[in-house]
């Protein structure tokens, strides 16, 4: 295959003049750093993420709890709520309204909870893109 | 296979991998520059789940070539190969004074695959095996391309 003297012989004196070798790893090295910084940054978020999910999960299990607490201790089924028109103004008798400003108060919590969470979770990557904007 | 190992090896081989890239783009340094940028940090990226130690080099041709291939389509699509080096004037001025005018326009005339096989095959001196792997064909395929190339040089060159 290596017959082609003339072809070997062009491209053995093929050596042309490129740009600085230093700036070249230079630059490929600040790059590497870059994308170590990303990695490190991700991971960092993922460990966020799931501490995040940690607490919103316990925060949602004691709420829960509070609210199956409080209805057991009005002694009131649920089973024995109904929801058709005709019976709206049973509904609104002072034992019904108790379980439903309980559930309506606990899903307000519950909500803001969440919100919370996600704000401080929002604020979390907002801090890292700055670093790292200001790392670059 | 650490960030420190990775830029020993590479930087062994940078020289000869910019080398292929400038022949392979005909001559246009910054284009050439980009892509071999571009192919080390991918490198860099997979080089957590690279074992085979041995075909080092050869892996980061193989991940060169698709690098150069996927710049093509993105370039390429809007300018052809001889409009594109010639955007890079630039770039060829410096490259000694056109001394390799005439080779990079009859490189120009190649196909990507044959243009590859060619410069692998005379710069790199890698086998038929070696260059069937890294452009992902078989090796008749590369034997053909190989001959084509040659023709083409030998006749566009006047050799």
């Amino acid at each position: 295959m290596k017959s082609n003297d003339s072809l070997e012989n062009l491209f053995k004196g093929f050596n042309p003049r490129m740009s600085s070798e230093q700036a070249f790893m230079n630059k490929l090295n600040r790059k590497l750093e870059a994308v170590e910084y990303i990695k490190q940054m991700q991971e960092h978020q993922a460990q966020r993420q799931r501490y995040t999910m940690f607490v919103a999960v316990v925060l949602c299990t004691i709420i829960c709890t509070i609210v199956i607490t409080l209805m057991q201790s009005e002694s009131i089924v649920l089973s024995g709520l109904s929801f058709s028109l005709r019976a709206l103004p049973y509904m609104l008798s002072p034992e019904n309204l108790r379980v439903l400003s309980i559930i309506i108060l606990s899903l307000s919590v519950s909500g803001a909870i969440i919100a919370i969470i996600s704000i401080w979770y929002e604020l979390g990557q907002w801090r890292d893109i700055r670093r790292l904007s200001n790392k670059a | 296979m650490n960030r420190e190992e990775f830029v020993q090896l590479v930087k062994g081989e940078q020289a000869e991998l910019r080398r292929f890239l400038l022949a392979l783009c005909c001559g246009n340094a910054d284009l050439a520059d980009d892509i071999a940028q571009d192919s080390l940090v991918k490198a860099y990226l997979s080089s957590q789940t690279y074992s085979n130690n041995g075909r080092f080099k050869a892996w980061i041709y193989k991940i060169a070539y698709r690098t150069f291939l996927d710049y093509r389509k993105k370039i390429f699509n809007y300018t052809n190969l001889e409009q594109a080096t010639g955007l890079s004037d630039e770039a060829t001025n410096s490259d000694n004074a056109f001394q390799y005018q005439e080779l990079y326009d009859a490189l120009n005339q190649l196909n990507e695959k044959e243009r590859t096989s060619i410069l692998l095959f005379y710069i790199k001196g890698y086998s038929i095996k070696e260059i069937s792997m890294i452009i992902d064909t078989s090796e008749d395929a590369v034997k053909k391309q190989l001959s084509r190339g040659r023709e083409h040089l030998k006749t566009k060159m006047k050799l």
